[in-house]
């Protein structure tokens, strides 16, 4: 699925647009890979490059997911609660004796909690219809509220063989960042080569074309929204094998690193747009920023601060090539000769009398 | 607060209680409990420290939760003071924004006992809780300790602080360093500091970040236990034995004390903190004359002492 | 490029005479100049109607003169008097008015509101808004136009031809020297498309310079005094409208002749495949019952608010129905959902392109394959070489042009956008194609072409229902035409019989004809 915009017109830098904006991050990533390695001698290890993938697994899978909702101009903010309320809920069973029940219980639970939290998510936002905004901001605080009232102390003296999850190495690569490889190349897939992965662009374009082309947008809606919510569950067995610990107050802030890993991945808010490979740019551009700065020593405000800028400047720069293509109206050399007439969807503002 | 401290306020309550006039022995009274945020376990274990006293005197409690947030705090509060409540239990959320709540029960002339938690203003009778520099400064006496064994010049570690900005995490960053320099150590013990939150994960993530650049540092303390427990994930990961303090003594904690994982925690009192609030609440009403501040020290807990600690913390934290 | 010339071509020098004069216009975006070079006069009190293909830059010339661009080429002259107009404000200074072909009203605002959108009547207090005022001169601007529309409504309550007229007040409202009107009547009738011109002919005698952008050859004869044809960012002529005929008018926007604009060939029609039996909507329309034979193109005229387009969309399941039957080769269906009519082998293009037909950053490809997507799927997965084949047959035979199937659809024009939709409705292989208003807002070429399209899928056996407010296209592509007025059908008139006179009197409610 490929984004190209008729460009036979600007080229800023001798760039083409849509080039800058699919491959643009790509390259401020290897910017901020060849500073960091200048500054730190550390940095450029192979272990540490691990190290970096391994931060970003956890947060990595749940912009997976989140980008499947962002695409369909929609959004998932329930994500960190939902993860310490599965996470609460696998733990209690990796604590118990390692029966192959309870085994089985302590990695099967997360999912089925992040399905079920997924599918609440869905069939409220697509059943009523509600904004997807506000129904998430809801369950955020629902979910939240449910595991601190269930659990408010954390589950520690999880049974050790819960640790492989976590902590585990496959083909010498931690299993966190096998899995968060698999999730991606599995949605990479699905919206790249299946009819749903169509459909869920296409709700996104536009969503009563996409209903006049017979495409049951509904469904669709709940669909990711469940995609969303078992990603969720994936990264919560992750992340509580990780810390080996089970606490109610996990997860928080974890939608907005996730919503900001998609976004500086090109992703808009506004629908139609978003690729897998891109949010996963865009976690390790956050990752590779936290790992470098906290190697420079640069106190936590900063670090927050430059993350902030950094966010703002992918989603302006977003923007402005977007505005660049309407206003301009970049045309190819066919019948399309500049006129400027129906090839907006949105009014021109500030069109004056 | 140490088992002796709460039998005297016991003993000097029971015969106050008698003495004042008028006292009847169905007086049903409420206090009022605002809490910070339950979310946090110290703050749950606090919860259930206070409940117990309110079972053991006898009294109906209402309780509140500001979930870190001083708006509903000060709602929770008016709320409170609306229903009638005949003392205050107030742990405050913030420093200068709890003041509020603690001015709007002066008010109403309903006494305030305040516990973990100091505000910056506004009247009240008595406040019970550890003066958080005091933990700085047994994190301080532990680093003195490790320093003297380990016979080197210098040393060098990890200092993982809260968030910044919070009370409690500049209390205990002042309380370190200054225990360190009266001690002369000021410029002999060298610490690499970030910020971690509180956050067990970040811990982790913080640890991991720093130990895969450099293996040798000599020791690693953090602000709280949470954090600490997340760098022990890393530690253990790595293969590598550090000595490691925190602060809270949270049962996960002494348990890694004992298993000789963790070298030493802060354990701080939520029996007496929580319980204390509710006691003095109790007090107050009947009459006596509390002192200001009732401080509770902070005990470092090694090795040696932990035993003592577990009991404590079974009674009220949650498994 | 030949160009065929009937006057030379004016360059006289700028003069007081002229209200506006604009000498070597030119405006670029990228490497592309829509506009290359344009000299156009305008006099006061006239009615300069300009025409062009899609892409001649006719819209561009005038947004030019309407101050939406700071960096033009050339010069702009006001009564002989040179002035830069770089802003919408210059523009409003100097007295020139815009009135989109893309609706530029704010859905959430009342109509008032968006009439004096920027130029506020002011209140009490300064700063602050006189809503009473604004209603009152709101409503007075309405009144004098004609337009029967509440100026306390919102537009989004708004039908999209109230929406046009709204628009078309806002222009007049300002008093303007100069008024644009690009594509005005896209989406009115023929009623209203008289008061328009009305308005008009009252603005021009009290000395307005009016510039008519419009696709529609028998508007630009009926209201213009003067046309000038535009031919891929050049001027190719201008002259007094009674100079031109539609054939010299088309050659001169083309370049070529055109051979027909609506080059329908009736053909005998075959078996009635879709018959409607007593189908009502409440409220929307019904109960209408008719039949629809393949290889037959029927015509279905009427005013706007008749209930055509809700008779489509119930017909392709997005609207519900509330009684009737639909019969697809004699066996009743129930068409509950699109996914259930395009089973059922019922194809729509929808009037409204940009709210039902595309997602404009998709591309040509995606949008297009849409429909057909559950015939070119394999375990849940795409057959991408099918598809792509799919959309090359369907680009050629639709004669759609895009650098490649993989651009922005978006970014194409109106005309080839339309088609992508037509494409999207075609490519699943219906037996019925439902089509509303489909060459609405485009231009003539992509017209000509898309009828050329629709004859070729009736003489191959396709049931067309054409919904259509434009008579000629109408009456040029029909076999027959039924008339709907306030939801029912008021009349049926075979090819040879139908007049426009006839088609206008039963739509506005003169007495039935059967």
């Amino acid at each position: 699925m490929s984004n190209e915009a008729a460009a036979n017109g600007s080229r800023p830098f001798g760039v083409s647009i849509p080039a800058l904006r699919d491959y643009g991050i790509y390259f401020a990533l290897l910017v901020l890979i060849a500073f960091f390695s200048i500054s730190v001698p550390e940095f450029r290890t192979w272990d540490n490059a691990i190290l970096i993938l391994l931060q970003v697994s956890v947060i990595g899978v749940i912009a997976v997911g989140m980008t499947f909702t962002i695409i369909t101009a929609g959004i998932d903010l329930s994500v960190g609660s939902l993860l310490a309320l599965a996470g609460i809920l696998s733990g209690q069973f990796a604590q118990k004796d390692p029966t192959l029940l309870n085994m089985i219980l302590a990695f099967a639970v997360p999912i089925g909690v992040g399905l079920i939290g997924g599918a609440l998510n869905g069939a409220i936002i697509a059943g009523a219809g509600v904004n997807p905004l506000i129904v998430t901001l809801g369950t955020l605080t629902a979910y939240r509220g449910l595991v601190v009232w269930y659990r408010v102390n954390p589950i520690y003296d999880l049974q050790p063989y819960y640790r492989i999850v976590g902590q585990g190495t496959g083909f010498g690569l931690p299993i966190p960042v096998l899995i968060l490889a698999l999730v991606a190349v599995a949605a990479w897939i699905v919206l790249s080569f299946t009819r749903f992965g169509r459909y869920v662009y296409a709700v996104g374009g536009n969503r009563e074309a996409a209903r006049a082309a017979g495409i049951n947008v509904e469904f669709v809606i709940f669909r990711v929204y469940v995609i969303s919510g078992l990603c969720v569950g994936v990264a919560a067995l992750m992340f509580t094998s990780r810390l080996m610990a089970a606490q109610a107050i996990s997860g928080q802030g974890f939608e907005l690193q996730a919503i900001a890993a998609a976004v500086v991945g090109g992703a808009s808010l506004f629908g139609g747009r978003g690729k897998i490979s891109n949010t996963i740019v865009g976690a390790l551009i956050m990752g590779v920023l936290f790992n470098g700065f906290v190697m420079l020593d640069v106190s936590q405000p900063i670090q927050q601060m430059a993350v902030g800028i950094i966010i703002i400047v992918s989603v302006w720069l977003d923007g402005v090539l977007r505005n660049r293509r309407r206003k301009r109206r970049l045309r190819g050399r066919w019948a399309l000769k500049g006129d400027g007439t129906g090839a907006s969807s949105v009014p021109e503002l500030g069109a004056g009398k | 607060m140490k088992a002796s401290h709460i039998a005297t306020l016991l003993a000097a309550g029971v015969v106050a209680a008698i003495a004042a006039p008028g006292a009847r022995a169905d007086d049903k009274l409420t206090i009022g409990v605002s809490y910070q945020n339950l979310a946090f376990p110290y703050v749950a274990a606090l919860q259930k420290a206070a409940q117990n006293a309110c079972k053991a005197l006898g009294v109906t409690c209402i309780e509140a939760d500001a979930v870190n947030d001083t708006n509903k705090e000060l709602n929770n509060v008016e709320s409170m003071l609306t229903k009638g409540i005949n003392c205050l239990a107030f742990e405050a959320a913030s420093l200068e924004a709890s003041v509020a709540s603690i001015n709007a029960a002066n008010k109403k002339g309903v006494p305030v006992v305040q516990f973990n938690g100091k505000a910056g203003g506004g009247d009240y009778v008595s406040f019970v809780g550890s003066a958080q520099t005091d933990s700085g400064a047994k994190l301080g006496q532990f680093l003195e300790g490790l320093y003297k064994k380990a016979g080197k010049p210098k040393l060098r570690g990890i200092y993982l602080r809260g968030v910044a900005g919070q009370v409690t995490d500049i209390a205990r960053n002042d309380g370190l360093k200054s225990y360190l320099n009266s001690a002369g150590l000021g410029d002999k013990i060298e610490f690499v500091e970030q910020y971690a939150d509180y956050d067990r994960g970040k811990g982790q993530a913080v640890a991991e970040s720093l130990l895969t650049k450099d293996k040798s540092y000599d020791f690693i303390v953090a602000n709280n236990d949470d954090m600490i427990l997340g760098a022990l994930q890393t530690v253990n990961q790595f293969g590598l034995k550090i000595p490691m303090a925190g602060v809270d003594g949270l049962p996960e904690a002494l348990a890694a004390i004992k298993k000789g994982q963790l070298a030493a925690t802060v354990f701080q009192d939520p029996e007496g903190q929580g319980g204390g609030g509710v006691w003095g609440c109790y007090l107050a009403i009947k009459g006596v004359k509390l002192p200001k501040d009732l401080l509770i020290p902070f005990t470092l807990v090694t090795p040696d002492n932990v035993d003592n600690f577990v009991a404590i913390a079974d009674r009220v934290y949650v498994k | 490029m030949a160009a065929v010339l009937v006057h030379p071509v004016e360059a006289a020098a700028p003069t007081e005479e002229r209200l506006v004069s604009l000498r070597g216009i030119a405006m670029r975006f990228g490497a592309t100049r829509a506009v290359d070079g344009v000299d156009l006069d305008l006099d006061a009190g006239e009615i300069h109607g300009l025409i062009g293909e899609n892409g001649a830059g006719k819209s561009t010339l005038m947004r030019v003169l309407a101050g939406f661009f700071d960096d033009y080429e050339g010069a702009i002259f006001i009564e002989g008097r040179e002035t830069d107009i770089a802003s919408p404000a210059d523009a409003r200074r100097e007295g020139v008015a815009l009135v989109h072909q893309e609706l530029s009203l704010l859905p959430e605002f009342t109509v008032a509101e968006n009439i004096f959108l920027g130029c506020e009547p002011g209140g009490v207090l300064p700063g602050t808004v006189s809503f009473a005022r604004m209603r009152r001169e709101a409503q007075r601007a309405l009144s004098e136009c004609g337009v029967s529309v509440d100026p306390a409504a919102k537009v989004e309550s708004l039908s999209i031809a109230e929406r046009q007229l709204v628009e078309i007040v806002k222009g007049v409202a300002l008093a303007p020297r100069v008024l644009i009107l690009d594509e005005p009547t896209s989406s009115l009738t023929i009623h209203e498309v008289q008061e328009l011109f009305a308005i008009l002919r009252r603005l021009a005698l009290r000395g307005t310079a009016i510039v008519y952008i419009s696709h529609k050859l028998d508007e630009i004869f009926a209201i213009t005094d003067r046309v000038t044809v535009l031919r891929d960012g050049l001027k190719v002529a201008t002259a007094l409208t009674g100079e031109w005929t539609e054939s010299t008018l088309v050659r001169a926007m083309v370049g070529r002749h055109l051979s027909a604009l609506f080059p329908h060939v009736p053909s005998p029609p075959g078996t009635a495949r879709l018959e409607i039996r007593g189908l009502m909507s409440r409220g929307a329309f019904g109960p209408v019952s008719f039949a629809l034979r393949s290889g037959e193109i029927l015509g279905l005229y009427g005013i706007i608010g008749a209930g055509r387009s809700e008779l489509a969309m119930a017909l392709f399941g997005l609207a519900p129905v509330d009684g009737g039957s639909i019969l697809l080769d004699g066996d009743e269906a129930l068409i509950r959902s699109a996914a259930a009519a395009l089973r059922a082998g019922i194809a729509f293009v929808p009037e409204d392109r940009h709210r039902m037909g595309l997602a404009p950053m998709l591309s040509v490809s995606t949008n297009m394959s849409l429909s057909a997507l559950p015939l070119l799927t394999t375990l849940g997965f795409v057959r991408r070489t099918a598809e792509q084949a799919n959309v090359a047959s369907l680009q050629r035979r639709l004669l759609l042009r895009a650098r490649s199937p993989m651009q922005e659809a978006g970014s194409l024009s109106g005309g080839n956008q339309q088609k992508v939709v037509l494409g999207r409705a075609l490519m699943p292989g219906p037996r019925i194609l439902i089509l509303d208003e489909p060459t609405r807002g485009i231009d003539v070429v992509a017209k000509a072409e898309v009828h050329g399209v629709i004859d070729s899928l009736a003489r191959e056996g396709l049931c067309v229902l054409l919904i259509s407010s434009e008579i000629p296209e109408i009456l040029g592509m029909s076999d027959r035409i039924l008339v709907m007025r306030e939801g029912l059908i008021v009349g049926e008139a075979a090819r040879g019989e139908a007049t426009e006179e006839l088609l206008v009197g039963l739509a506005a409610g003169a007495r039935s004809v059967q």
